[in-house]
């Protein structure tokens, strides 16, 4: 074995693996009564709504907020 | 000012002074094209009304201003005064007289904001508006979107957090509002459409925000919303949110995080329209850091257009994270040039900034040797035996029974609520009319 190699792990048996939460076949809910009222003669909907932002998820973009002090992140 | 403006204002004083502020709220609506006709003296019509006693007057000239703000372009300091004036000083309870409107009149200034480039200034406005129509803290409401839009175009998130980082219990949507208030039929299906709109905004934006300041577990949480909310017809909303949700699964999980199975659209609509990003899952899963660079290049424009360039680096930085984290499962001691080809980086100092990162973040427990350029890797040093520790676990236990005993009060109101007794008993009833249909023939006045 190598030396610097480490020993296999042994499985973790107590937690089967996959989602441990229930799934729902059928839709409901306070968000379900909501979408219900969507308009079902359209196969899309919402096309207009508001989504110019910058590329708020580069690091070089915040880098260059920072470095003018503007809108800090937190 | 012209009679009908001064009769305006005389039904405003009359019914506000006598507390007929019902009546008042549905007689306004009628006002709004007068007022916004009217838009070169609506300052006259402010200035014989007190926010304070004549709240829903001043609500309606406001809404009346908004809408002809494209026309008159007024000053925006007046515009922004006048609302924050508006939010610091109403009359709540006259104000749920005509929540609508109110709800209008915020979305209509959160555009005009970010239409004139002064979304920060509107932030403090949109957040006490949230604080002051809300019912209690864990009631989302339309114009929580609008909060979460200012923040975003200003790049600003200290105030939004606050928001966000609470559990969501209550809907306040502006159907029920209205139906409550009993306006008009045509008007209800309007706002029945924007609060789904509002709704799945609040979700996407909120993921954006925790994207932004890298809590991707919470943003895979609220982009899970957004994509599981049962819909018949795809939202453009729910498209844009499943490729963030997509990018934001590889990096918490390495492949698509479990979705459920009653968001049908997802297969129907939104993985045709989302086959980049599902290219980016299949070859993330191939865990070859160059074969990701090779596919962002390749899909560069597309993940540009989307404004997504930037997370489709940060799920590139990932892929280096988790295969530098497979190392650390296999050995005990590797060199830092070891590391860099194993795991397709640059050199030994790219590696070496990785490391220190890892290590810095807590992803990782190392050391590295400056002199010989070797990274020691090591265990977590966590025993689970500190009080600090013992206080985690408490505090997480009380958390999960303050949620059980929420879902216990959730389910309750369900049980009790006698639109569900009825449906529920009903499909009982069903059940037995199938197993016996010619004992049971079901109420002929029904």
């Amino acid at each position: 074995m190598d030396l610097n190699m480490k020993p296999s792990l042994a499985a973790d048996e107590m937690f089967s693996e996959g989602p441990g939460y229930m799934e729902m076949d059928e839709s409901g809910g306070a968000t379900g009564m909501m979408m219900d009222h969507l308009p079902t003669n359209d196969k899309h909907v919402h096309a207009d709504f508001y989504n110019n932002f910058d590329d708020l998820f580069d690091d070089d973009n915040w880098a260059k907020v920072k470095q003018t002090g503007d809108n800090p992140k937190q | 000012m012209g009679s009908a403006l001064e009769n305006f204002v005389n039904q405003v004083r009359t019914m506000s002074a006598s507390g007929s502020f019902r009546e008042l709220a549905d007689d306004l609506p009628e006002s709004v094209s007068l007022l916004a006709r009217n838009w070169s003296i609506l300052d006259n019509v402010l200035e014989t009304l007190d926010v304070q006693q004549h709240t829903l007057g001043v609500l309606y000239v406001l809404l009346a201003k908004l809408h002809s703000a494209a026309t008159a372009n007024p000053e925006p300091v007046q515009i922004i005064q006048l609302m924050r004036d508006f939010v610091h000083r109403n009359n709540v309870e006259q104000l749920r007289f005509a929540i609508c409107a109110f709800y209008e009149t915020c979305h209509l200034f959160t555009d005009y904001l970010v239409q004139k480039n002064l979304s920060i200034l509107g932030i403090k406005i949109m957040a006490r508006a949230v604080d002051q129509i809300r019912q209690i803290d864990s009631q989302l409401t339309p114009i929580h979107a609008d909060l979460c839009l200012l923040s975003l175009k200003a790049k600003n998130f200290n105030l939004v957090l606050t928001y966000l980082d609470g559990d969501i219990t209550d809907i306040s949507t502006a159907a029920a509002e209205c139906k409550t208030q009993q306006q008009q039929q045509s008007q209800h299906t309007v706002d029945a459409n924007n609060d789904a709109k509002y709704f799945l905004l609040f979700y996407y934006y909120g993921g954006m925000i925790y994207t932004a300041v890298k809590d991707y577990d919470r943003a895979l949480y609220f982009f899970e919303v957004c994509i599981t909310t049962p819909a018949m017809a795809m939202s453009h909303i729910m498209l844009e949110a499943y490729k963030k949700f997509l990018m934001v699964s590889l990096i918490v999980e390495g492949n698509i995080a479990f979705i459920p199975k009653n968001t049908q659209v997802i297969g129907r609509f939104m993985k045709p329209m989302a086959s980049h990003y599902h290219d980016l899952v299949n070859v993330y899963a191939n865990s070859s850091s160059e074969e990701l660079r090779i596919l962002i290049l390749k899909y560069s424009e597309a993940f540009t257009r989307d404004s997504n360039m930037g997370l489709a680096k940060q799920v590139a930085t990932s892929l280096y994270k988790r295969n530098i984290k497979r190392l650390t499962k296999t050995f005990l001691t590797l060199s830092l040039s070891d590391v860099a080809s194993r795991v397709q980086l640059s050199g030994a100092a790219e590696a070496e900034r990785y490391i220190l990162n890892m290590i810095k973040s807590g992803e990782i427990y190392a050391s590295i040797n400056q002199k010989d350029g070797m990274v020691l890797f090591k265990d977590d040093p966590e025993k689970y035996n500190s009080p600090d520790m013992f206080l985690n676990v408490q505090t997480n236990i009380t958390q999960v029974l303050d949620l059980v005993k929420q879902i216990n009060k959730m389910e309750e109101e369900i049980i009790l609520n006698p639109m569900y007794v009825k449906k529920a008993l009903g499909s009982q009833e069903d059940d037995l009319t199938s197993q016996h249909p010619k004992t049971y023939s079901g109420d002929p006045t029904d």
